[in-house]
């Protein structure tokens, strides 16, 4: 069936009611998260994983899509209006944004950010559904040692090129692959690491750690920093609409903001936050209004916000091809598939086609909703930043906790959530990565399993990982994963212990 | 002496800082305003929006 009928399929499977109801709440809580600041859409799936266990999961992975959507589109309402990014995908619309506001031009900032959302969402939709079935086509010839070496790559691109630090990631990483070892081994039935606690032979629950470690680290790191500066919401004056002239300096912004946001968001490690930094650099460069830039650019807007909703349809090819999460909203998205025990990679399009396909499909119905509920309606969005943040950080904490024990009703359950929200707190505080833990505990003993099964097929040589053209790129370009961030740190500090000498001078 | 523009390079360095901003934000700190600066966007105006 070609890639047409297949999206058709899948739009039969969107549109019934109760999936279009999954859709809707989840866009409607992707938007309210985005706007609030310090939450995202990694510590909403998060939180809400353990509560849509028992739910259908089409329905469910939906409704996670529609939160990772709406993210993007919410976090630019607070950049215009507030100078506040809801997002971090969403700091650099705050730049132009919140000018425009200031002069009087919310309107036309708002307008250029949500229609420019809804045109990158619906092309790199439409995108993500004609490219998925090629890279699905190529990883079907996958075999274990292929799968090894790219779950060496995810491994090494998310956590050293994750953060500025590859120590920090990779200390991350092993935290996340030792958690994986707990647990009885399925190949010989050795106890790991469970210091003869009965608990840990099941191993650590993936549901446990994310949402300890997105929702009650992330809530207790937010919310220790303390009281914000009272915020102003700048009102919007004038008319909503953009006039001729904005949808003229816009239109390019927004394809130039698709083309990069995608490839960087599928790219691993990638994240929403590079394509916008890069968006707004090419805008300044290629803008025939460069001075306006600093002032209320529109160009400005329209590009970053067309780049990280972009992105987050890149991110989800190799989620839903490979397998392979770039993103920490993918990583709680990958656990997300995997507590209803499915697999994404190429099996999961031939598996189950009608889920696959039917979550594209209800992307472009999420997109359609985004836009409708986001214009019209942010006075009603912009009322969320007056909920308290006590009670808001109390609220996450204690859904967080009822969600794991309703799922996992066991005291040692809820003390290991306890305890890993403290290490996730430590680990924020310390400037590690939270993403590489969880991708180190679902990924981990996939590695381990694929590695065996490679290694068995080659009675025990290791070099067969080298001798299979995929493998072996794939391994060279994990080694340059590793490389390259180093050396481009490195000439990072040279270049500012130059500075440095220049200025002594 | 000057360097000869290159392409290249450009996007390197562009691509460089893009990656080192999108960490310092992951980290919940401030960009360098180095990578600022390479990026376009003037380090005090950064400064200014509230997080």
């Amino acid at each position: 069936m070609d890639t047409f009928a297949l999206l058709l399929q899948g739009l039969s499977v969107a549109i019934q009611p109760i999936n279009l109801l999954y859709a809707l709440v989840g866009v409607t809580l992707g938007t309210a998260v985005g706007v609030l600041p310090g939450i995202g859409p990694a510590t909403t799936v998060a939180l809400l994983l353990p509560v849509t266990y028992k739910l259908d999961p089409a329905g469910s992975l939906i409704m996670f899509a529609g939160i990772y959507y709406g993210g993007m589109y919410g976090g630019s309402t607070t950049s215009i209006l507030l100078n506040t990014p809801g997002e971090s995908a969403s700091i650099v619309t705050a730049l132009e944004g919140n000018k425009m506001a200031k002069a009087g031009r919310g309107g036309p900032a708002l307008a250029t950010a949500a229609i420019g959302s809804f045109v990158a969402g619906l092309i790199a939709t439409i995108a993500l559904a004609f490219l998925a079935p090629w890279v699905v086509k190529f990883a079907l010839a996958f075999g274990p040692r292929e799968y090894f070496a790219l779950m060496v790559l995810a491994f090494v691109t998310v956590s050293a090129a994750f953060g500025d630090s590859a120590l920090r990631g990779l200390t991350s990483l092993f935290i996340g692959l030792t958690l994986g070892i707990i647990g009885i081994d399925l190949q010989t039935g050795q106890a790991r690491l469970s210091f003869g606690i009965p608990d840990l032979l099941d191993g650590v629950e993936v549901t446990t750690l994310a949402v300890a470690m997105f929702a009650i680290g992330e809530t207790l790191f937010v919310a220790a920093q303390g009281k914000r500066a009272p915020e102003t919401v700048e009102p919007v004056r004038g008319s909503l609409w953009m006039s001729a002239k904005d949808w003229a300096r816009s239109w390019k912004p927004w394809l130039r903001g698709t083309v990069i946001g995608f490839p960087i968001g599928a790219m691993p490690a990638g994240g929403a936050e590079i394509g916008t930094f890069f968006s707004y650099a090419a805008e300044k460069k290629l803008s025939k209004h460069p001075e306006e830039f600093g002032h209320g650019a529109i160009e400005g807007v329209a590009g970053p916000e067309a780049a990280n909703n972009a992105s987050a349809a890149g991110t989800l090819v190799p989620l839903l091809t490979l397998g392979l999460p770039t993103s920490a909203t993918a990583a709680i998205m990958l656990a997300g598939f995997q507590q209803y025990g499915l697999q994404p990679g190429p099996l999961l399009f031939t598996s189950n086609p009608q889920l696959v396909w039917g979550l594209i499909a209800s992307l472009l119905i999420a997109n359609l909703m985004l836009i409708v509920l986001n214009l019209p309606l942010i006075g009603l969005w912009v009322k969320l930043l007056t909920i308290p943040k006590p009670w808001l950080y109390a609220g996450i904490l204690l859904f967080a906790t009822l969600g794991t024990i309703g799922a996992n009703p066991s005291v040692f359950e809820l003390g290991m959530l306890l305890a890993f929200g403290l290490l996730g707190y430590g680990l924020r505080l310390f400037h590690f990565p939270i993403a590489p833990v969880v991708v180190g505990l679902i990924l981990g003993p996939m590695a381990e399993q694929q590695l065996r099964r490679a290694l068995a097929i080659s009675q025990g040589d290791v070099l067969v990982l080298f001798t299979s053209p995929i493998s072996a790129t794939l391994l060279a370009l994990a080694a340059l994963a590793l490389i390259v961030p180093l050396i481009l740190r490195a000439r990072g500090k040279g270049q500012v212990l130059a500075a440095v000498a220049a200025d002594n001078d | 002496m000057t360097r000869k523009p290159s392409l290249f390079r450009d996007l390197f360095n562009l691509f460089g800082a893009a990656n080192a901003a999108a960490a310092a934000t992951h980290e919940s700190r401030t960009p360098n305003a180095r990578d600022l600066r390479t990026l376009g966007i003037d380090p005090r105006q950064y400064h200014a929006i509230s997080r």
